[in-house]
């Protein structure tokens, strides 16, 4: 059995001790997918890259179950930031963040003028909203998971942070205060209301199988998020120590792949029945 | 007025703009190089 990887940095290892240069190189055996692997006697293979947006990650993942060919694999897919896209510039992939509009910070470019990457940001940025969002990244979701149940390959999806499965969250997305299931009541009673924005996102979100999803569980204190959760939440929540850039450390994953490893282990055997 | 009107919708514009980045960073705080 291979397990495949593929997600952000936090599924590279950016910043753990086995990725020496700070994470650009080579990914790290210490993330919790890895350690699952390990105990399990599963070979471990990962795909995972820093800075990769939901995009990229989905394509990464299509190009390698087609170029690669696996026997017995299942495909681990840690969804990412929302903020993130990935373009083709000319005939490269980049995936830009908030983080490339800024005019005076340098940035490896790959060859792409830094220029025009700074003024697509800016474009992007500037002109989309949370609801364009949420859709992209949904789309990405089903795009996959469809894709991998077409060619009969297991998989296991979990994110590091959980703002798109948890719509309710996003105030700015439909009424403050209002609730995922009293928005749809409405749109039921309504279509032709401003509600019926919310269709297209309930159309993918309804068709998303959550039943192949892994999370951490949900916070216990009134200031954590009340619901299950992404890593990189659970580990900031639960005050795991991090490193200068932000990431968690060896602890958080070797914790968070003792509290995965039954789900897991679950979802890794369904295909071998 | 007109051209008032215009400024005035820029500025608001760019306000918002510069705030949601600011959201979306706090967000997302991973800076690649």
């Amino acid at each position: 059995m291979i397990i495949l990887a593929a997600g952000d940095s936090f599924i590279f290892g950016s910043e753990l001790s086995d990725c020496h240069d700070g994470g650009y190189t080579s990914n790290s055996q210490l993330v919790w997918p890895a350690l699952i692997a390990k105990r399990n006697n599963y070979d471990y293979q990962s795909i995972a890259y820093p800075g990769h947006s939901n995009h990229a990650i989905s394509r990464e993942v299509a190009t390698a179950v087609n170029n690669q060919k696996f026997d017995n694999v299942t495909v681990l897919v840690s969804w990412t930031f929302t903020s993130r896209y990935e373009f083709m510039f000319d005939d490269q992939w980049f995936n830009i963040n908030p983080w490339h509009t800024d005019p005076k910070r340098s940035f490896d470019s790959r060859g792409i003028d830094a220029d025009r990457i700074r003024d697509l940001s800016e474009q992007v940025f500037r002109n989309s909203s949370r609801y364009w969002e949420l859709y992209e990244t949904l789309k990405e979701i089903v795009f996959l998971q469809n894709l991998l149940n077409q060619h009969d390959i297991n998989y296991i999806f979990t994110t590091s942070n959980n703002e798109y499965y948890q719509i309710d969250f996003n105030p700015d997305y439909g009424p403050q205060g209002s609730t995922w299931q009293e928005r749809k009541k409405q749109y039921d009673k309504n279509p032709k209301t401003a509600w019926n924005i919310t269709e297209p996102l309930n159309i993918l979100y309804n068709s998303i199988n959550w039943s192949r999803w892994v999370f951490l569980p949900p916070g216990k204190e009134a200031n954590e998020t009340q619901a299950p959760r992404g890593f990189y939440q659970w580990a900031l929540e639960n005050k795991y120590s991090i490193a200068p850039m932000g990431h968690p450390l060896e602890e958080a994953h070797h914790d968070a792949s003792l509290l995965l490893e039954d789900k897991f282990n679950e979802l890794v055997k369904k295909n071998n029945q | 007025m007109n051209w008032l009107k215009r400024i005035i919708n820029r500025i608001k514009m760019e306000i918002r703009y510069r705030k949601k980045l600011k959201e979306l960073k706090k967000r997302d705080p991973f800076i690649y190089k």
